[in-house]
């Protein structure tokens, strides 16, 4: 992202997209087995993927 | 957002998050080895490894088995009886009187082919017992359960305020941010943000079906007071039936006919809160991952041993179960019990630093903290306030 600005809701474009995520990988596993859990561990796996992204690139 | 709303929400956050923090503190450590409940069971052998029956072998009648459970506690009467999903076997619960609460219970976990009694340590003792209080009701029952229900809620407004000042704070700062070179408290306010705004989602659909949870023995009573009442209406003058009762494994052999492609999962017997005080509640439940969870009473006579009714559960006890894996985390695998553990971890650490920020504070006031917050996270000195 080179492009700055100080619009408040920019801030809120990855949360929200992780918020959606997380819900659907929270659905997932409950509707149906097999490729369902799947989802379900990449999408809530991922947040803990983001998390380590964040600590190995964004440390300033 | 205007300085006076910026200033309510930071401090909605900031006080809502201190009155459950410690609290929370707890539910989290304490839930850590709950979600491998059952991994743990099997390794300690409270869940025993059971040999698979013999080919065509049938299983044992379950008023044999009953009569065996109460052998070995004598003077008590049956409570519940239930299958295990995962193994060959069938427990019974006993207790002193028909409404003895579980700490009280007895049980009795038998082979469902042989009939042999296995050598199981009760489920109301033992650490995994004393966690599981800890995390439901603070040895305390019903009030103990709702004031934690009180505390998720509160956690939850603490997620809502938090969101809503991560903005503002965050606006000039790429996401995931974390400013290690400056202050510790900047490090670890950045930390706090960053680990809370990614497990948003998760902390809060655990935090409300926590919330949720706490409701179910009221739900509970509630239904069966109003809603299985209108269906047991016939039997309200009657006088408390007499033991023995009808047959248990004729009444579930009936409810498996009256309810058929669902599978019983376990039996309530007369004044435990469940069914009544005139009938079994044989508790039926669907394959599917979701109908799994949604449970069904077939409501069994137990003089006459004849099917009353099947009532269909109301909407807010479905939610209810269906509410209950999304907090235990439990229907998706050992990987999913894993990153729920790994959630919870990150979530101790949102709660720790937000404790150690509030520790850290310093003399600085809420209004300090305000304009750090619209200043698109820059530090600020109290003189720099306009």
């Amino acid at each position: 992202m080179s492009r700055r600005t100080n619009w408040t809701g920019r801030a809120y474009v990855v949360p929200v997209i992780l918020a959606v995520a997380s819900l659907v990988g929270l659905i997932s596993a409950l509707i149906g087995d097999g490729i369902f859990n799947v989802i379900s561990w990449l999408l809530l796996g991922g947040l803990l993927g983001v998390i380590a992204w964040a600590l190995a690139t964004r440390r300033t | 957002m205007q300085r006076s709303t910026m200033k309510t929400w930071f401090l909605v956050h900031k006080w809502t998050s201190l009155v459950c923090t410690l609290f929370l503190l707890l539910l989290c450590l304490t839930g850590l080895p709950l979600i491998f409940y059952e991994e743990i069971n099997h390794l300690t052998g409270a869940e025993p490894e059971v040999s698979a029956p013999q080919p065509g072998a049938k299983p044992i009648n379950l008023d044999v088995l009953v009569a065996q459970a109460l052998a070995q506690y004598p003077g008590d009467v049956p409570l519940f009886l239930g299958w295990d999903d995962h193994a060959p076997t069938v427990y019974v619960n006993t207790g002193a009187q028909p409404d003895t609460p579980p700490p009280q219970m007895h049980t009795v976990v038998m082979h469902a082919y042989t009939g042999e009694v296995l050598p199981v340590p009760q489920f109301n003792e033992g650490v995994m017992y004393f966690i599981l209080r800890l995390h439901t009701d603070l040895f305390v029952g019903l009030p103990g359960t709702l004031f934690l229900g009180a505390k998720a809620l509160l956690f939850a407004a603490a997620i809502v305020s938090g969101f809503v000042i991560y903005g503002p704070f965050m606006r000039k700062l790429e996401f995931g941010t974390v400013r290690t070179g400056r202050s510790s408290r900047l490090k670890w306010l950045d930390l706090h943000n960053l680990l809370g705004v990614v497990t948003l989602g998760w902390a809060l659909v655990v935090g409300l079906t926590g919330a949720i949870n706490t409701l179910a023995s009221p739900l509970q009573a509630a239904w069966q007071k109003n809603e299985l009442a209108e269906f047991t209406a016939a039997y309200h003058a009657r006088p408390t039936p007499a033991r023995p009762f009808a047959s248990i494994d004729k009444a579930v052999a009936d409810a498996r006919a009256a309810a058929p492609g669902m599978t019983p999962a376990y039996v309530s017997y007369p004044g435990t809160g469940y069914s009544g005080e005139h009938h079994y509640g044989v508790f039926v439940h669907g394959a599917t991952p979701l109908g799994e969870r949604l449970y069904r009473p077939v409501l069994v006579d137990v003089a006459t041993g004849a099917v009353t009714a099947t009532p269909e559960l109301p909407w807010h006890l479905k939610a209810l179960l269906l509410s209950q894996p999304l907090h235990f985390g439990d229907y998706g695998g050992l990987p999913l019990k894993i990153i729920w553990a790994l959630l919870d971890l990150v979530t101790i650490v949102v709660l720790g630093s937000g404790l150690y920020l509030w520790l850290a504070r310093g003399r600085a006031s809420a209004d300090v903290r305000v304009a750090e917050i619209q200043s698109g996270g820059l530090p600020i000195a109290a003189r720099d306030i306009p």
